[in-house]
């Protein structure tokens, strides 16, 4: 048994990086690539963002074309999901505060 | 345990590093501002940041709640700057955020918004794919300096002018909205400048079509919004607005 909590924890999550890299790098390859639309800001049309169709047509045309974020979400549902996951923990803490300023006494 | 942590962030970095592709987001994104303007706007902004953070540990001593209110007015920059409202407008349909700082700077102070807005931009570009790492001293000039700044002056200019507290916020909303994008078609637009190009067109150019497009629209709605948040909290607690020095007196009528 290990006594230390410290290691008990450390294999923990060696254990769960030693799954779920592996999962992630060998998943990329199985994929199936479909046309299915996915979550994509980059994507112009309808509803396309100010800041997308704007900014990143003017940049382009002075030659400094938008590249990839270094860290990249926008990548099918993985945006919708960090989208929702944000919206939650802002809507918590703004309602939260809000009952704590305005309500409490 | 936060060596196991840091093992783990430091994996979930690189993975994302080395699967990235292209995603042409919102904000100033990344690879847009060559490395001479990348410095640059930093050199801009850390000034604003520094000051900002002395005035909160100041405030927060002096003015009862005052980081619970921090805490919800940062995220309600942070919800605002990224959430994409959909505007039928002169070219169509399209979708715009609002920025949020004109409130903030109003509540807050320039200075402390500037910090929020700082820290909203920065968890949107590491986990929202919006803006960027390298871009992230221009955005935070566009909607942190600027926004705030010229929602704030907009803000105590209308109250010289002896405006309702409605319509003093909804100056201060709007103004700040105008004022950000025109700080990101001036960043855009200092571009042209090697490539001999006219930098007032280009600027004026980029900027009207910011506002002939959905953003003209949006900077009325954050107005709009500002106008009535304000109100709602001279109504609820006007003893907030009292303490950070919003208005003076508690008891002059406020009227729509």
């Amino acid at each position: 048994m290990l006594q230390n909590p410290f290691r008990c924890k450390t294999i923990i999550h060696l254990g769960f990086i030693l799954i779920f890299v592996p999962a992630v790098l060998l998943a990329k390859d199985r994929l199936e690539k479909t046309d299915a639309p996915t979550v994509q800001t980059s994507e112009k049309g309808d509803w396309t963002g100010t800041d997308v169709s704007i900014v990143g047509k003017y940049a382009t045309q002075y030659g400094h074309p938008p590249r990839a974020p270094y860290i990249n979400t926008d990548r099918g549902d993985l945006l919708l999901f960090v989208f929702t996951a944000a919206g939650v923990i802002g809507g918590f803490i703004i309602g939260f505060n809000v009952r704590k300023i305005f309500y409490e006494r | 345990m936060s060596r196991s942590v840091a093992l783990f962030t430091g994996v979930f970095l690189l993975v994302f590093f080395a699967f990235g592709k292209a995603a042409y987001a919102m904000h100033i994104t990344e690879g847009i501002l060559p490395p001479r303007w990348v410095f640059t706007w930093f050199a801009v902004v850390i000034p604003f940041v520094g000051i900002g953070i002395y005035h909160v540990k100041r405030k927060k001593k002096a003015v009862p709640g005052y980081l619970p209110l921090v805490g919800m007015l940062g995220a309600a920059v942070f919800v605002f700057s990224c959430f994409p409202i959909p505007v039928i407008s002169l070219n169509g349909m399209a979708t715009s955020h609002p920025c949020g700082t004109g409130m903030s700077a109003v509540l807050l102070g320039p200075f402390v918004s500037v910090v929020v807005a700082a820290i909203a931009l920065l968890i949107q570009a590491l986990f929202l794919a919006h803006g960027g790492l390298t871009t992230l001293g221009g955005n935070i000039f566009s909607m942190g300096v600027l926004g705030s700044f010229s929602g704030y002056f907009a803000f105590k200019i209308a109250q010289r002018c002896k405006l309702s507290l409605f319509w003093c916020g909804f100056l201060a909303g709007t103004i700040s909205d105008l004022f950000t994008y025109l700080g990101t078609s001036i960043e855009l637009g200092l571009l042209v400048i090697n490539k001999g190009g006219s930098f007032l067109k280009a600027v004026a150019e980029i900027f009207g079509m910011f506002m002939m497009t959905s953003q003209g629209v949006l900077c009325i709605v954050e107005g709009v919004i500002v106008g009535f948040i304000l109100l709602f909290i001279y109504r609820r607690k006007p003893s907030i607005l009292l303490d950070l020095g919003v208005i003076k007196d508690a008891a002059k009528p406020v009227q729509m």
